[in-house]
């Protein structure tokens, strides 16, 4: 078996790593796992850019392979920066879209939905400031519900740093933000997805277990996520209704 | 002056323990300087049902702390405001522990097994969930 935390290979129903000196004992997942990613905490090696390019890409695109050999532990630092990174550019180029964008869309929308934009450009520049703040926060918020919630399942296999790993790399849905219009949904879709696999990946539990702990804190958050939804579809439908004439 | 209960010290000497009293600390203060009542969406599940989700009020709830309106804050979303006290304690005896003026634990937290800690917090969502259907 193979150490979670360094990758190196230890002996089987060792307590304690003899590399790094981890607590290996209470780790569970597939024993022939060998836990060596993400890229992006090997970046000394591999250089900022494609350490950085390599996580995003198989985090999104191969989730499966990415969280079943992503570390369970050694920091929060390194996945907290990466969500910083991945998220704020996201979340900026989405500010940047509405900015440009808002004064079209308005034109298409009803005028019930018009009234709720009262933040304005100047608005939305403080709320870029404190964006760094909130997705922060916004993190430890989520991953503290999620592995809640694994307890509540008995789903919790490896530690909370582990839930919070998961949370973090699957950040990198935020990238989506960049496109207009529809990235958001995208966004939204793939974080669930991403962390459903991530769950699973990272706990070595079922898909049942990970899909609970994803989805009941939007059973809770109801009143926000219909809100989103009801907003997003009657934009759509705004915007498909002024285009048919 | 009484002896601050060691398990107490040691959950605050975690450091997410910290992190999420400053996080607790961050909602109060904005909801003493913004309009957080305003912001935020109405249920939509009360709107559908007329019964109470189980995290009404707690926006709030939140403001009567902000306020420093404690009874005010219980009586609205009790789980919750006791969470939001509890969490801006852990804060502050984190950050005392870190400055030595508590000495630090790192004595186990909590002595229930994995099944009663499951039990109890399902057993305080429930009854927290009954609370908020009966008085809002």
């Amino acid at each position: 078996m193979f150490c979670p935390h360094c990758g190196k290979e230890v002996n089987e129903g060792q307590t304690f790593c003899h590399h790094c000196g981890a607590r290996i004992a209470q780790l569970s997942g597939p024993a022939d796992t060998v836990r060596t990613g993400p890229a992006w905490e090997d970046r000394e090696n591999r250089g900022f850019f494609r350490a950085l390019g390599a996580t995003i890409r198989e985090s999104l695109f191969a989730p499966t392979e990415f969280f079943r050999t992503m570390k369970v532990a050694g920091g929060f630092s390194d996945p907290l920066l990466y969500a910083i990174i991945t998220g704020m550019t996201g979340i900026m180029l989405s500010f940047f879209w509405q900015a440009i964008l808002r004064d079209q869309l308005q034109t298409f929308l009803p005028q019930d939905v018009q009234a709720v934009d009262t933040i304005g450009t100047a608005g939305m520049a403080v709320l870029a400031v404190f964006t760094p703040f909130f997705l922060v926060m916004g993190l430890f918020v989520w991953a503290g519900g999620l592995h809640l919630l694994l307890l509540m399942v008995r789903g919790a296999k490896n530690g909370f740093e582990a839930t919070f790993r998961v949370a973090a790399y699957s950040a990198g849905s935020l990238l989506f933000l960049v496109l207009p219009f529809c990235g958001g949904l995208f966004a939204v879709i793939s974080s669930l997805v991403v962390t459903i696999i991530g769950l699973k990946g990272a706990h070595g539990i079922g898909g049942g277990k990970a899909a609970f702990a994803v989805f009941f804190p939007l059973i809770l958050c109801c009143a926000l996520s219909v809100l989103a939804v009801a907003m997003f579809i009657s934009a759509v439908a705004a915007s498909l209704g002024a285009l048919s004439h | 002056m009484k002896r601050i209960p060691e398990r107490l010290v040691a959950a605050a000497s975690s450091g997410t323990a910290v992190i999420y009293g400053m996080i607790a600390m961050a909602a109060i203060i904005a909801a003493r300087f913004l309009p957080v009542e305003r912001i935020a969406p109405s249920c939509a599940f009360k709107g559908l049902t007329g019964l109470a989700c189980p995290t009404c009020g707690a926006t709030r709830s939140l403001v009567h702390l902000a306020e420093g309106d404690v009874p005010g804050a219980v009586g609205l979303n009790p789980l919750f405001s006791v969470m939001m006290l509890f969490a801006v304690l852990l804060f502050f005896l984190g950050v005392l522990s870190r400055l030595g003026t508590v000495p630090r634990s790192s004595r186990p937290q909590v002595s229930a097994s994995p099944a009663q800690l499951r039990f109890i917090v399902l057993a305080l969502f429930m009854m927290n969930w009954a609370y908020l259907i009966v008085h809002l």
